[in-house]
């Protein structure tokens, strides 16, 4: 099977300090991977490479193939989804019109027809967002917002989505919507890498678990061998306890 | 698709309404002047029928005046709509954000120092690369990353200096004119425009419009902010490029025609808005219209109104539109943003 991302040495580096450092790893389909690590650990630095996005990183970063960071814009858009972790709608479209943005790469008016239309369907319904559909997107509550921008990302069918902290200030209703979301994507043959904050929702819906400290990558694996009271004391700097009961874990700092 | 036809019907209604009434007031404008002229004569003149005075003035004299009006508002209102999808802030105006003053001061350039004798075309060709200048540095220093305040006080201190720079031009050229003149380019008129005149900017406020029409798809992209658009596909630089050239060609054009005039470039757009769906790229469009109805109908009530000095059209537009523009910033909840 072929690496749908591939990074090799990926580094890093803004006024002079390294944020990323020698980053490589390659991911495939059906894979869900919750990237981990304490704030500044370079987790937004990571997936922001990994679109092609600005600041330029040394080493290789190749999403199918191609370096992510010349990839043609058309290209682009349908391979990777990108759910950045500042997701602001400047204009008070319907929030069906702001889904069918994510249709941007295949050519897709502002009125849709066809397999646009239906991807667009698609989307609205995995992110059960239906009944929001006629609403101006700016007036949405944050849990509606996010799973908004949610069905906006998925509407691409791309093989690559890219979500930079999709969870964020989310009740837990929202937040396991969402995960669920990203982990049905994943099982259906995509690949989702998402930086995560919450260690138990990331134990619970992710394949693999990337640690990141210091702009390094110091654990990659299974949610059972990476989540480990060792790994998380020393990058979080507090203790941590995993207890692991029917199979699920659970994490907690003291 | 749950929705759809009817809502993109009543949009194209809209625009074709638009355009109408645009031609309505224009026409309106023909029959009426300071001539002696019934309006039936008027109308057979502008038409070409009937006494060849009477269609001389219609034709050159009444109908250049009232398509300059209408092509200004025009070309104002498509380049208000971009500039505001580019830099994502409904307040952003060619008047507000000073590319008008630095498009008068290019055509003040290009008058006082006689550059039209080195080419006829040198005029409105002056006006757009200052309106270039204006709008590449408004976005270099702008896009995105600033807040609307700081947008506008840049806007502010370019409009300033530009009109400061207008001012020592005309003093420095070899002109008694002056004053009377400065006041038309800092503020806009379109007395006294012939059909020469329009012919001259037809070619920039084509091309401009082309180039603002072909960015509409990036700007959509924009509405969900740089990363996003990035990521969704749209080519930025591209964007960016159309937009700063094609708004730079418009201002440019329609101020080497009608002077700066302020306001309109800020409410077209404000009330062609609701008429795309807030959709960025089908607002330049309904913009453009309503910009030219709201411009060729302030001239056509200058010329009706019996002052002795004529109200300067800048002056009637900013009496309609400055409040206009500070309802729109009172409404705008992420001015401090």
């Amino acid at each position: 099977m072929s690496a749908l991302i591939e990074t090799a040495k990926l580094s890093v580096a803004r006024d002079g300090a390294a944020v990323l450092n020698d980053i490589s790893f390659s991911a495939g389909a059906n894979e869900m991977i919750g990237v981990i690590g304490p704030n500044g650990a370079g987790k937004t630095t990571l997936l922001r490479a990994l679109v092609g996005l600005p600041p330029a990183a040394s080493g290789e970063a190749r999403v199918m193939g191609e370096p992510a960071a010349s990839l043609a814009p058309i290209r682009r858009g349908r391979t990777i989804s990108y759910l950045p972790q500042t997701r602001p709608i400047y204009w008070s479209m319907t929030v069906e019109r702001i889904v069918a943005l994510g249709r941007f790469a295949y050519g897709a008016p502002a009125d849709l027809a066809g397999e646009d239309a239906a991807a667009v369907e698609r989307a609205i319904a995995d992110a059960d967002i239906a009944h929001l559909s006629r609403r101006p997107a700016t007036s949405l509550s944050g849990g509606e917002a996010a799973r908004v921008h949610l069905a906006r990302a998925l509407a691409a069918e791309a093989p690559v989505l890219i979500a930079d902290e999709p969870t964020a200030a989310l009740d837990p209703r929202h937040q396991l919507a969402i995960m669920k979301v990203l982990a049905k994507r994943a099982a259906a043959g995509g690949l989702v890498v998402a930086a995560l904050h919450d260690l138990s929702l990331a134990a619970r819906f992710c394949t693999r678990i990337m640690l990141l400290e210091n702009g390094r990558l110091t654990a990659d694996g299974a949610p059972v061998d990476v989540l480990t009271g060792a790994n998380l004391a020393r990058a979080f700097g507090v203790p941590a306890q995993v207890t692991a009961e029917s199979g699920r874990i659970a994490v907690s700092f003291d | 698709m749950p929705q759809g036809k009817p809502l993109a019907f009543s949009e194209r209604l809209a625009v074709a309404l638009l355009a109408g009434l645009g031609a309505l007031v224009v026409i309106a404008s023909c029959l009426f002047g300071p001539a002696d002229i019934d309006m039936q004569s008027a109308l057979a003149g502008l038409f070409g029928a009937g006494d060849p005075v009477y269609a001389t003035i219609a034709q050159e004299i009444r109908l250049p005046r009232a398509l300059a009006a209408w092509i200004a508002g025009a070309a104002l209102g498509a380049s208000g709509a971009a500039l505001q999808g580019l830099l994502r802030n409904p307040l952003a105006d060619p008047g507000v954000l000073g590319v008008s003053a630095a498009a008068a001061l290019g055509a003040v350039i290009a008058v006082y120092f006689n550059l039209a004798a080195l080419a006829f075309w040198m005029t409105p060709l002056a006006s757009v690369v200052f309106a270039l200048g204006a709008t590449t540095i408004l976005y270099v220093l702008g896009a995105g990353r600033v807040s609307t305040a700081r947008l506008i006080l840049i806007g502010v201190g370019l409009s300033s200096f530009c009109g400061a720079l207008t001012a020592l031009v005309m003093n420095l050229a070899p002109n008694p004119f002056v004053l009377s003149d400065l006041v038309s380019w800092l503020f806009g008129s379109v007395a006294n425009r012939s059909a020469p005149d329009l012919y001259l900017a037809a070619p920039f406020l084509a091309l401009g419009l082309a180039l603002l029409l072909l960015s509409g798809r990036g700007l959509r992209a924009l509405t969900l902010g740089d990363e996003t658009a990035f990521s969704l596909g749209a080519d930025l630089a591209r964007t960016r490029g159309l937009v700063i050239v094609g708004a730079a060609l418009l201002v440019g054009a329609s101020v080497s025609i009608a002077g700066a005039v302020g306001f309109v470039g800020v409410v077209a757009p404000h009330l062609a808005r609701p008429l795309a769906r807030h959709d960025p790229a089908r607002t330049i469009v309904p913009a453009a219209l309503i910009g030219g109805v709201i411009l060729a109908a302030a001239d056509f009530v200058i010329r009706l109104l019996p002052f002795d000095q004529e109200l300067k059209l800048g002056v009637a537009a900013a009496l309609i539109g400055a409040p206009g523009f500070v309802w729109i910033a009172a409404r705008t909840q992420r001015l401090a943003a």
